[in-house]
């Protein structure tokens, strides 16, 4: 027990809060549950990924909400344990470290895999080189009849002001010298010995490649004032989007720093400006749109992936959340403070997906949110020039091999620190892990080994750390049986009769609900493994035909239908 | 039901149905990759509620992070200066900063990370004139951090 300083009371001393999360079993990727631990917005836990390995994960919470609660229809159990604010930093900081070594051990063979695929297209003498840069996507291609953009026209003139035409070509030139003159390093990345060790960061051919054509690309743009694509920039309507006097005076200041910012890029080049500086010209076109019109004009910055479909009732918290980000960026804005770009970033991410989240409440059907990947804006695409570097098809072609036989023997090393094991190394073993000694700050400790099942972890949280309070966060279905009245919950028992239900590939076949009804739960269990027996006959026949697919899904559905006899539920049905 | 009865039910259906841990969906397909070509995807599940969270507080953290870089680098003797601008633009990137060489915020963190790295005077000098590209100004911001 920690000893509290004397003029604290317990409850001011422990006056932070961190969220272990159980999540209940369903059905195919978590017959056993899954485990995680919430600090504020930010959630960490470990995932099964490709390759039979587990892997940290960091994830807002709203999404990691919506994922689990909602398409995965599984109930989430909150254990809010109590912490001084220097353990919650603590500990906060400690899954913050894991998640970054992770992420930078298993990004070493991505990268490896990278520079050898783009040199092995490039060593390709058939084809042209094919490359999508970041930011390019967002302006207009090379067309004569284009209308050049005032802000980028203001800059080229302060360019060639300080750096003459000839100035700016003896640069250009210098960048397709720079291409011309890459070669690939041998790939020697040390591996690491341990999960504990951070591989030095490297940057890669094939982020020098990038780059150097994001610059080059950017003085092509700035060559010509190019303007933004009609898609790549939101002037939303609503008297939300109009800015205010001082909000005006704050963002022309903003767009001041910007250009001068860019001006000093264009100073030394680096490649490394490449990307930024693409996404700085066309934040300057938007802000110039933004103070000619007085209304908030901002970059597309969604993500054009197609993403699971949400029902309808999950847009108005998504508007919500989404319109809260907003509020709290546009009183940064009025603050009076300088904007600086990570500010004026998180008013462009929160404008994006309010504006996105306002689409799909006015829709009133179901809709696919896009999400941004991130703060810098970075639609790809092909820059107008693409070269090779001056090197042998062969050298190409040798030098991809090793990479990739680099990246495969790295994998195999990542393999043996993180392959998965039911018991010894599984999404909650590796929470616990991870707190280490930090558990006794948490009012105790659990082996993480012993507590391996995430129900029996959430057990343990609750009877040996200090939680200050329980709750659960109801699945997807279970809110909605709690809407209705005795005829309607009677025709959700099924899922041929539910109102809400959609049989999908991730769900085996069943014939009844076993996820409240407990006392009837042995009757429909066995109506459920017939069910799931016929699969698996019918499977067997179309095993030619779908390579063993339904067969599995078949034995899949025995296999959760068998605790429902003994009155325990697995499959709760998923809303893919 | 007890953690023993759980046992019994959940481990073969866990251990016949592959894992009894959830899937990383954002594993299944090559998407990641293809959006941003190039770059590492750390900062994308947390981007998508960023903005729950003061600027001043994402400035600290690409701070922290810029510093962190800056200590590593220093203590593994590398004078590879492109490399590390690019490894600082990769971190302002994520926090969506375009353009970090005028920004006195991270020259001050780089000068914080040079402290960490506990060096002797005159690796410290040649360092704070390398990362600075002995431009006078940075060298001062450096020099902030630093004490």
């Amino acid at each position: 027990m920690l000893a509290l300083p004397a003029t604290l009371s317990a409850e001011e001393a422990y006056s932070a809060r961190i969220d272990y999360l159980y999540l209940d079993a369903n059905e195919g990727q978590a017959a056993g549950g899954h485990a995680a631990l919430r600090f504020g917005d930010e959630v960490y836990h470990f995932e099964y990924v490709e390759g039979g390995l587990i892997r940290a994960a960091r994830q807002a919470f709203e999404p990691f909400r919506r994922l689990y609660t909602e398409t995965e229809n599984r109930t989430l159990h909150v254990s809010r344990i109590a912490v001084t604010p220097d353990t919650y930093a603590a500990l906060h900081e400690r899954f913050e470290s894991q998640f970054q070594r992770q992420h930078a051990q298993f990004e070493v063979p991505e990268a490896l895999r990278r520079d050898g695929e783009i040199l092995a297209m490039l060593a390709r003498t058939d084809m042209s080189p094919r490359l999508l840069v970041k930011g390019v996507g967002l302006f207009e291609p090379a067309r004569t009849d284009l209308p050049e953009d005032p802000a980028l026209a203001s800059l080229r003139t302060r360019a060639l002001a300080r750096y003459g035409a000839e100035g700016l070509r003896t640069r250009m030139a210098s960048i397709r010298q720079a291409i011309s003159a890459l070669h690939p390093a041998p790939p020697d990345d040390p591996l690491p010995m341990d999960a504990d060790s951070s591989p030095p960061w490297r940057y890669h051919f094939a982020d020098r490649y990038h780059d150097f054509h994001a610059l080059l690309e950017a003085y092509r743009l700035l060559e010509r004032a190019a303007p933004l694509r009609p898609d790549a920039y939101h002037v939303p309507a609503g008297r939300e989007f109009a800015l205010k006097p001082d909000e005006i005076q704050t963002l022309q200041t903003f767009a001041r720093k910007l250009e001068e910012s860019a001006l000093a890029a264009l100073d030394q080049p680096r490649p490394d400006q490449g990307p930024g500086l693409l996404a700085a010209l066309a934040r300057m076109e938007a802000l110039g749109k933004a103070l000619r019109y007085g209304r908030l004009v901002f970059l597309d910055t969604l993500n054009e992936r197609e993403t699971a479909e949400l029902p309808w009732g999950s847009a108005p918290p998504v508007f919500t959340a989404a319109d809260a980000d907003f509020r709290l960026a546009r009183r940064e804005l009025a603050s009076g403070r300088d904007l600086d770009e990570v500010g004026y970033s998180l008013l462009e991410n929160a404008a994006n997906r309010r504006l996105e989240a306002r689409k799909a409440l006015a829709g009133k059907t179901p809709f696919h949110l896009r999400i941004p990947p991130g703060l810098m804006p970075s639609r790809p695409g092909s820059p107008t020039e693409i070269l090779r570097p001056a090197l042998s098809a062969e050298d190409m072609e040798r030098a991809s091999k090793a990479l990739h036989a680099a990246a495969e023997a790295y994998g195999e090393r990542l393999k043996r620190l993180y392959r998965y094991h039911l018991v010894n190394r599984n999404c909650v073993t590796e929470i616990f892990r991870t707190l280490g000694e930090g558990q006794a700050r948490l009012g105790g400790r659990i082996d993480p080994e012993a507590a391996a099942i995430p129900f029996v972890s959430a057990q343990n949280v609750e009877r040996k750390y200090r939680v200050a309070e329980s709750f659960d966060i109801a699945s997807r279905r279970k809110l909605f049986l709690e809407t209705l009245d005795s005829e309607a919950y009677l025709a959700e028992l099924s899922p041929l009769s539910s109102a809400i239900y959609r049989t999908n590939d991730e769900d085996s076949l069943f014939l009844f609900f076993t996820d409240t009804p407990a006392l009837v739960r042995p009757l429909f269990g066995v109506v459920n493994l017939a069910t799931g027996g016929l699969e698996t006959l019918a499977g067997i026949a179309a095993s030619p035909w779908d390579l063993g697919r339904t067969f599995y899904s078949g034995l899949r559905g025995m296999l959760v239908s068998l605790p429902e006899l003994a009155f325990f539920n697995i499959r709760k049905g998923t809303f893919r | 039901m007890t953690p023993f009865k759980q046992l019994i039910f959940v481990a073969p259906i866990a251990s016949l149905t592959l894992q009894g841990c959830s899937f990383s969906y954002s594993s299944e397909s090559s998407v990641k990759s293809s959006a941003s070509p190039f770059t590492s995807s750390a900062s994308v599940s947390e981007s998508s509620s960023s903005s729950s969270k003061s600027s001043q507080n994402k400035k600290a953290r690409y701070e922290k992070s810029v510093a962190e870089y800056a200590t590593e680098f220093a203590k593994s003797g590398s004078s590879d200066s492109v490399a590390f601008y690019a490894r600082i633009s990769q971190l302002a990137q994520e926090y969506g900063i375009t353009g970090w060489d005028s920004d006195k915020g991270t020259y001050v963190a780089i000068g914080k990370g040079l402290a960490g790295a506990k060096l002797g005077q005159p690796q410290y000098e040649a360092l704070r004139k390398l990362l600075a590209n002995s431009e006078p100004t940075r060298m001062q911001y450096i020099d902030e951090g630093y004490r």
